[in-house]
């Protein structure tokens, strides 16, 4: 089937009246989690997944991805107004968001951040089809050891990209193994660490613990700052920006475009990254980087194109690989296994219509936010006048909803009470959680394709290093580790720990 | 104020977390490089977080000696508000099959609402039984989950 005739299939997908409306509650909610501060995506998906359960696995992942991207739009909005970042993502766009809004410029922030999400979020779509099917063919070829291989690199960028100390981000990977160690070994049929708990049996599920971790854990942290929230009594005109504003920004939303999909493909933080590095690589190429941090529009318009057509790029090792880079992917990888299609390089070949039709759907999705974004600003506004002792009741209860649901377990709920309280401490101690979670997902798919890798191989590691793929990418995760522990780098991951405080 | 050096701290639970994975896997057996038993994965797992909780343990001593103390993490707001909210959502769980998803929904959002701070009586009253109604519908009639009936016979 060539380009057209897939986009074609994908269109008649994505325009189908339903597919229409489950994406529409995608990016209305993400643009919602996105202006509350509390939840985030993957608390939020992990909410609808029982509802996705119901549905065609295309819609599914048509309503899941639309989260997904709808709360990069959604998080600008509090950075820009309230210079509270709603997401992570949008910790940058503060600095000079805000700013923009105390000199009265809020509306022109507001319109360029969702402008440039706009230009970011489909052209990242458009390279998104351009490499899947290429990268898929190459995929193809994989076997079990470029597979371990990958997995190995995946979880040493993770912990590479994690922010302040790597022994903690290495730790933290570590943990999220043991965890996923728990339960009735797949091989062997014995039972480990199950200390006696039938429920363990099965291991620890996925959804409670990010739950746990993001949800609950992110509203006990947010309940030491909770006072009413204090927006910018401004009133916000001109969300069109004028042709000043635009010929500022243009090359920047290019350029945290590119950045923003490249790096968006990296396991963890790529779209957290991207947002800092664009704002970086502006403020140096500016004839006026002193500037940055009073209020230039560049330095909205960067990041936020970078986090949006990020989110297009993590779409690429899912698709390709079959491999998650973030919580997000992990449960988008549930949610289309439990319709039964295992994503990966056949994943294109058997079931254009799930990859065409989602991706023709974020076109379709990024215009309804655009919708939503500009016109419906004032209704967000409302959103964030919410407060919080009214808003975290309603986020503990959607967790355990969302925790009880899945598998009708009242222990799930336990499981994800416990783990929001392990996430409140890490949070407090500055442990970051993605490694653990990247870990946890990956730990079963690497161990199973560890043990294939030598049984080919007949129980020697030298096939690692035969083949070439595998070779490079476990010389490239050797490499990382080790630079992380020379002191000039050492030294720059301290600065960049010290600046986001 | 007692000032806990928390890294520290953390390393030595770390470490002894690291321990235990090791001895429990020993006793689920490692198998050979060639045949890895059940315990081969976890016991690799448990010797490196042992290890890595010793450095940041053993490096954190030395940095802060250079610095002279840490920063103070404050767990006070979370003794109050945090912990009740952990503890009725723990509660929560523990008396949904008895009382039923309607009863103990309703008393679950009105004790967070009151531990959050709202002051009157009737407000928290009628937020609890909009979103009983309202989840009920969703969660129950429209996506069919099987909440438990309880007391009141309906789910």
């Amino acid at each position: 089937m060539g380009f057209w005739d897939c986009l074609a299939l994908g269109w008649n997908v994505a325009s189908n009246v339903n597919n229409l409306i489950y994406c529409f509650i995608g990016v209305f909610m993400g643009t919602l989690i996105g202006v509350l501060p509390g939840i985030g995506p993957p608390g939020a998906i992990a909410l609808l997944l029982p509802v996705s359960f119901g549905i065609s696995p295309v819609s599914a992942i048509i309503m899941l991805a639309g989260i997904y991207y709808g709360a990069s739009y959604g998080g600008s909005t509090t950075s820009i107004l309230v210079n509270i970042p709603g997401e992570s993502c949008s910790v940058v766009t503060c600095l000079d968001g805000y700013q923009m809004a105390r000199q009265g410029r809020a509306g022109p922030a507001l319109g360029i951040s969702a402008f440039g999400s706009f230009i970011a979020g489909t052209l990242g779509v458009i390279f998104l089809m351009l490499l899947a099917t290429p990268l898929s063919t190459v995929a193809l070829r994989f076997g079990p050891p470029e597979y371990v291989a990958l997995m190995v690199l995946g979880l040493t960028i993770v912990t590479y990209l994690a922010h302040g100390s790597m022994i903690k981000a290495i730790i933290m990977a570590l943990f999220g193994i043991a965890l996923s160690q728990i339960g009735t070994d797949l091989i062997t049929g014995h039972l480990r660490f199950t200390l006696g708990v039938m429920e363990l049996e099965d291991g620890i599920r996925l959804v409670p613990l990010v739950m746990g971790l993001f949800g609950i854990g992110e509203v006990l942290t947010s309940m030491e700052e909770s006072g009413d929230v204090d927006i910018l009594k401004t009133k916000i005109k001109g969300l069109l920006p004028n042709w000043k504003d635009w010929r500022d920004s243009i090359g920047a939303i290019l350029r945290g475009t590119f950045l923003g999909f490249f790096l968006g493909i990296l396991p963890g933080g790529g779209a957290v990254l991207s947002s800092f590095l664009s704002y970086g690589v502006e403020k140096r190429i500016s004839k006026h980087p002193e500037k940055f941090g009073t209020g230039v529009i560049e330095g909205v318009a960067a990041p936020e194109s970078a986090n949006n057509s990020a989110t297009a790029g993590a779409f690429i090792p899912l698709f390709t690989l079959g491999i998650p880079s973030n919580a997000v992917m992990a449960l988008l990888l549930g949610a289309l296994m439990i319709h039964g299609l295992q994503p990966g390089p056949m994943l294109l070949r058997q079931h254009p219509e799930v990859f065409w039709g989602a991706v023709v759907s974020m076109y379709i999705g990024n215009a309804m936010l655009l919708v939503l974004n500009l016109p419906l600003i004032g209704l967000w506004v409302k959103v964030l006048k919410i407060p919080p002792r009214i808003l975290f009741p309603f986020i503990f209860f959607f967790c355990i909803l969302g925790a009880y649901s899945e598998h009708n377990s009242v222990f799930d709920v336990c499981v994800m009470l416990v783990f929001g309280l392990i996430g409140y401490l890490f949070r407090k101690f500055k442990y970051e959680p993605a490694p653990l979670v990247l870990a946890f997902i990956l730990t079963p798919m690497l161990e199973n394709a560890l043990r294939q890798s030598l049984i080919i191989s007949e129980g020697s590691f030298s096939i690692f290093l035969n083949r070439p793929i595998a070779a490079v990418a476990l010389v490239v995760a050797l490499l990382l580790l080790l630079s992380s522990f020379l002191p000039h780098l050492k030294r720059r991951r301290e600065v960049i720990a010290e600046l986001e405080e | 104020m007692i000032k806990i050096q928390y890294d520290r701290v953390g390393g030595v639970i770390w470490m002894v977390l690291g321990i235990a994975l090791g001895i429990g896997s020993l006793r689920l057996g490692l198998g050979s490089l060639h045949k890895p038993g059940p315990g081969f994965m976890p016991f690799l797992t448990g010797v490196l977080l042992g290890s890595l909780g010793l450095l940041l343990a053993f490096l954190n001593t030395r940095k802060r000696s250079e610095e002279k103390g840490g920063k103070k993490v404050s767990l006070r707001q979370f003794w109050g508000k945090g912990v009740y909210s952990l503890a009725i959502s723990f509660l929560y769980a523990f008396f949904l099959d008895p009382l039923g998803f309607i009863v103990a929904t309703f008393l679950l959002i009105f004790s967070l609402l009151k531990i959050m701070g709202t002051r009157k009586w009737f407000t928290p009253i009628l937020i609890s039984f909009l979103t009983v109604a309202l989840s009920y519908f969703i969660f129950d009639v429209w996506l069919r989950i099987d909440f438990p009936k309880g007391i009141l016979r309906i789910r």
